[in-house]
């Protein structure tokens, strides 16, 4: 019986630095391959349009070092996918250079480092969007030229082909921009001659770390070992637990659908999926299926600049002043209008979150009505010019101590501020705008790769 | 009656895509949630009711016996991360689960 054992290291590198005992006692058992996810496109758009980076330099260096000596030192590959978190070619080199700075720091040496990239030039985008049809992913219409040409960046989320092509031609530390998480864990094992539907399965199945076990730590390591006709979900830190529940729950987590797992060039059928105890702290999986699809399509991501973020935040106290909450609102909006112009001629976005009422789910409240005895409001303002959103909020401050409704008793201020400021975000606001997946005639396409000798 | 809250392992909600949200109620006994599956509170149309949207932003309700799990997918009413979007990971979606009621 073959074996292929895939070590995450952790569930998302650089978020939160890994831990060390689980670490190395799964180091100790000889995995085949680590590998870790820095990715998520849960973060927001704004990382992805403005480039910011998401996570602390010296964690990001952290977990590179911990997966890099360890790599070497094994003589297996190292795999990190989505550098940065949005996975762009900045973050792709960022990333390079930090692997650069570990090597020489640890005399690390006679190693082929593979940079793959993953953004997508927004004007070629549109170009093909003018040519031919670039499908949305949820049913909705096409992709129109002019939402690509919006996008400050875009990124295509690479299959595993890229990946298997940087270790064909002989990568041990492969980083990648954008990628599909799967498909950093299940690219060793497919060249090992795994099953294609298993490894992709092993790869979702861990790709998050310690969250497939229970009860759930942080940064704790995780092995996947590929075999025959199954794969072992084990865990390492001694607290933790692989069970058929854990495991089959996990199968849920961020997806749409627990049966049907769609990756670049198909889906891996789950609907045949077994999960059941090994022993007592390690599950057994088997019974993933290959479908695989008319056209091989990647998942586009792209972002578009909407304004720089001004927030102002007051409380009430006063049962009169929560009872008139929306007329204050209103009253600080009609202010607003009259110095900056009506909210729909895109000079401003004005928006109040009352929350102790309805923030969080807004229309979909089944309860908007207030019952605490104090509420906080959030007025966020969104304007392309970031002084227009920094003066819009500040004109919301003060018109919050002084607009006035029916039967106002507190005359000399009308609120409780958070603070006497304006809070402006550090980084410009970006949407999502695509959600479409861009056809390709080879998967290698639109994921250059450089290689360089360390 | 019993409600949902009192009866699932965990009830929870998250982003899948920046334009959907997926929500995951797992039980840690199986006869508990074949219990609620037989009893069918669980349904696009519950699920919009309970939210005030139209049934055809529930993109699906599935029931995963191998997990003891049920997976709901809808429509965000705004993109994570939109202007006025108030939930980036969608995490406190949930809520309104938590009270359905399961004879």
């Amino acid at each position: 019986m073959s074996e292929t054992s895939v070590l995450c290291a952790s569930g998302s590198l650089g978020l939160t630095p890994m831990h060390h005992d689980s670490y190395w006692a799964a180091v100790a058992d000889g995995p085949d391959a680590i590998v870790a996810d820095a990715g998520s496109g849960d973060i927001g758009a704004n990382y992805l349009g403005s480039g910011a980076e998401y996570n602390p330099r010296d964690w990001e260096k952290h977990d590179l070092e911990l997966m890099l000596t360890a790599a070497r030192r094994l003589g297996v590959p190292m795999i990190v996918g989505s550098a940065g978190g949005a996975g762009t070619d900045a973050s792709v080199d960022r990333y390079a250079e930090l692997i650069r700075e570990i090597a020489a720091e640890q005399s690390l040496t006679a190693f082929t480092l593979a940079r793959i990239y993953a953004e997508v030039d927004p004007e070629q985008l549109a170009k093909r969007a003018e040519a031919e049809v670039v499908p949305s992913l949820s049913g909705g219409d096409p992709l129109d030229p002019e939402d690509a040409r919006r996008c400050a960046r875009v990124v295509a989320m690479m299959g595993v082909e890229p990946i298997l092509h940087a270790l064909d031609k002989g990568a041990d530390v492969i980083i990648a921009g954008r990628s599909c998480d799967d498909a950093i864990f299940a690219a060793v094992p497919m060249r090992r001659g795994h099953d294609r539907a298993l490894s992709l399965h092993m790869g979702k199945t861990i790709e998050c770390g310690p969250l497939v076990a229970t009860p759930i730590v942080m940064r704790e390591a995780i092995v996947g070992r590929v075999r025959d006709d199954d794969f072992l979900v084990i865990p390492y830190h001694p607290d933790q637990r692989c069970t058929p529940m854990s495991v089959a729950g996990h199968t849920l987590y961020e997806r749409l659908n627990p049966y049907r797992l769609p990756v670049p060039g198909g889906t891996v059928d789950l609907h045949d999926a077994l999960f059941e105890a090994h022993d007592d702290r390690i599950c057994r999986v088997a019974g993933a299926k290959w479908d695989p699809s008319d056209t091989y399509a990647v998942k586009l991501e792209g972002s578009a600049f909407v304004g720089h973020r001004g927030i102002f935040i007051f409380g009430l106290r006063d049962p009169l002043s929560i009872a008139n909450v929306d007329k204050m609102c209103d009253g600080i909006a009609a202010e607003v209008a009259h110095q900056y112009g009506p909210p729909d001629d895109g000079r401003y976005h004005l928006n109040f979150h009352v929350y102790g009422r309805d923030a969080i789910l807004g229309e979909r409240e089944p309860r908007p009505e207030i019952t605490a005895h104090e509420i906080c409001v959030v007025v966020d303002v969104v304007a392309p010019d970031r002084d227009d959103a920094k003066n819009v909020a500040k004109l919301a401050k003060y018109c919050s101590l002084r607009v006035h409704y029916p039967g106002k008793l507190g005359t000399a201020g009308g609120c409780a501020m958070l603070a006497d400021e304006v809070l402006m975000s550090s980084m410009p606001g970006h949407e999502w705008v695509l959600d479409h997946a861009l056809p390709l005639a080879d998967p290698l396409e639109q994921f250059p790769m450089t290689l360089e000798e360390l | 009656m019993a409600r949902l809250a009192e009866l699932a392992k965990e009830i929870s909600s998250k982003n899948a895509g920046a334009f959907s949200l997926t929500f995951d109620i797992v039980f840690d006994d199986p006869h508990i949630y074949a219990r609620v599956k037989h009893a069918g509170v669980i349904n696009a149309e519950a699920v919009a009711a309970a939210y005030g949207m139209p049934v055809d932003d529930v993109l699906d309700v599935v029931e995963f016996d191998q997990g003891s799990a049920f997976k709901i997918a809808v429509r965000r009413s705004r993109p994570s991360g939109a202007v006025g979007e108030t939930d980036v990971f969608g995490a406190q979606q949930y809520a309104p689960l938590l009270d359905f009621e399961v004879p």
